[in-house]
């Protein structure tokens, strides 16, 4: 069975929970250190959420000068799975790998802009699969689907000075996951919008679907029991299984 | 109308600048020392010195114990950036320092980090500046 490489940074703090949520979507996943050097043998990586490096001159960048970032560019270049979720969005971003696989970063995670709370926050949203190619990270959901997923972070709010790379991400349905409201209705407003990212951003990939950044956590949304509506919807796989699910099936 | 700013280092280590130090030079670059200070700088009404004065006791700035606090930036031979974040007006903290601390001369703040990048020339600490200390995305750079 292809194995998928969870790899944690000094502060990453979802490894473990990223692990078995492809475990429950039948991948194999190894949790390993950002200093490993043997990569090759993995079909595909993920960095998962935390603080690494605490975040310290702003979240991800620390991270994403580390050497370990080259041998996941040149998997993305080789169509290798990649997922970033949250500060692993951060790292990717900063690194310029998403959404172009440059070298310096072409966009930027800021601060939220909420107009009740300032910095950290974390809540329920909804996001709706808003890109009509099949990617990696989609095959299994429905277009225009909508999941509930949950968000947690400081700096989530996707931004560029670069208005013609945005108008590239949409020419090539970069933009996977928007934030939207139950009836998948695109809102640029609080809570819709729950940090102020430019078009309701919620998680980007590049041209070819094999690398995606999101700010959204759906490893903690693997089983209904993890979602607020669990009383009503009982048991059983939860919507941010469908990402890891969609993965499995890249890779077969 | 005046003009207050405050620097605020640090008397215990520091260790985001530890850390960037090493990032530093991992990227290449050869930096002999790396000082970091807290910016803030204050648009107020009325007398500057006496408000200098409050400002720099005020707990959730500096804290005494291990901050140090400085109304002007006393420049070594080093090169100095100022980064800031676009279109912050830091609106919490202004409101926490008007509103709970009593602070109304204060009209406008705003809010920035000082780098000291020592052993190097103004060309490449612009280049670290632009690969590592912001993203020119929401943030903005200035040689000071």
């Amino acid at each position: 069975m292809t194995k998928i490489a969870v790899i944690y940074f000094p502060g990453t703090n979802c490894e473990q929970e990223t692990k078995r949520a492809c475990e429950a979507a039948g991948l194999k996943a190894d949790v390993i250190r950002w200093n490993a050097k043997e990569l090759e043998s993995y079909a595909g990586y993920i960095l998962p959420g935390g603080w690494s490096y605490e975040d310290r001159i702003r979240a991800g960048v620390i991270a994403s000068k580390d050497r370990i970032l080259d041998a996941i560019r040149e998997g993305a270049e080789q169509g290798k799975v990649v997922l970033g979720i949250c500060n692993g969005c951060q790292i990717l971003v900063e690194s310029g790998i998403i959404p172009l696989l440059a070298e310096q970063a072409q966009m930027a995670l800021a601060p939220n802009i909420n107009p009740f709370i300032s910095g950290y926050y974390c809540t329920w949203v909804k996001i709706k699969n808003s890109s009509k190619k099949e990617t990696a990270f989609n095959s299994v959901m429905e277009d225009d689907e909508v999941l509930s997923i949950p968000v947690a972070h400081g700096e989530g709010r996707f931004t560029t000075k670069d208005t013609a790379l945005v108008n590239e991400l949409i020419d090539h349905d970069q933009l996977l996951f928007r934030y939207c409201d139950a009836a998948g209705k695109i809102i640029d407003k609080f809570p819709v919008n729950p940090n102020g990212s430019m078009i309701n951003i919620a998680g980007i990939c590049n041209k070819q679907g094999n690398v995606l950044a999101m700010m959204p956590h759906p490893e903690r949304a693997t089983w209904q029991r993890q979602v607020p509506t669990y009383h009503e919807e009982g048991d059983g796989p939860g919507p941010g299984i469908k990402i890891f699910e969609s993965i499995k099936e890249y890779l077969k | 109308m005046s003009i207050v700013e405050l620097f605020v280092g640090l008397k215990i280590p520091d260790t985001t600048a530890i850390t960037t130090l090493h990032t530093i030079e991992k990227i290449g670059y050869k930096v002999t020392r790396l000082e970091r200070l807290i910016y803030y700088r204050f648009d107020i009404e009325g007398d500057g010195k006496k408000f200098a004065e409050k400002i720099n006791k005020t707990d959730i700035l500096v804290n005494v114990n291990k901050n140090t606090a400085s109304n002007e930036l006393k420049k070594r031979f080093a090169a100095y950036l100022l980064i800031t974040d676009s279109g912050d007006t830091c609106q919490s903290l202004l409101s926490i320092l008007q509103n709970r601390l009593c602070f109304r001369e204060i009209k406008s703040m705003q809010k920035g980090i000082v780098w000291a990048l020592f052993g190097i020339d103004r060309q490449q600490a612009e280049e670290i500046a632009k690969k590592l200390l912001y993203n020119e995305h929401y943030q903005e750079m200035k040689v000071i």
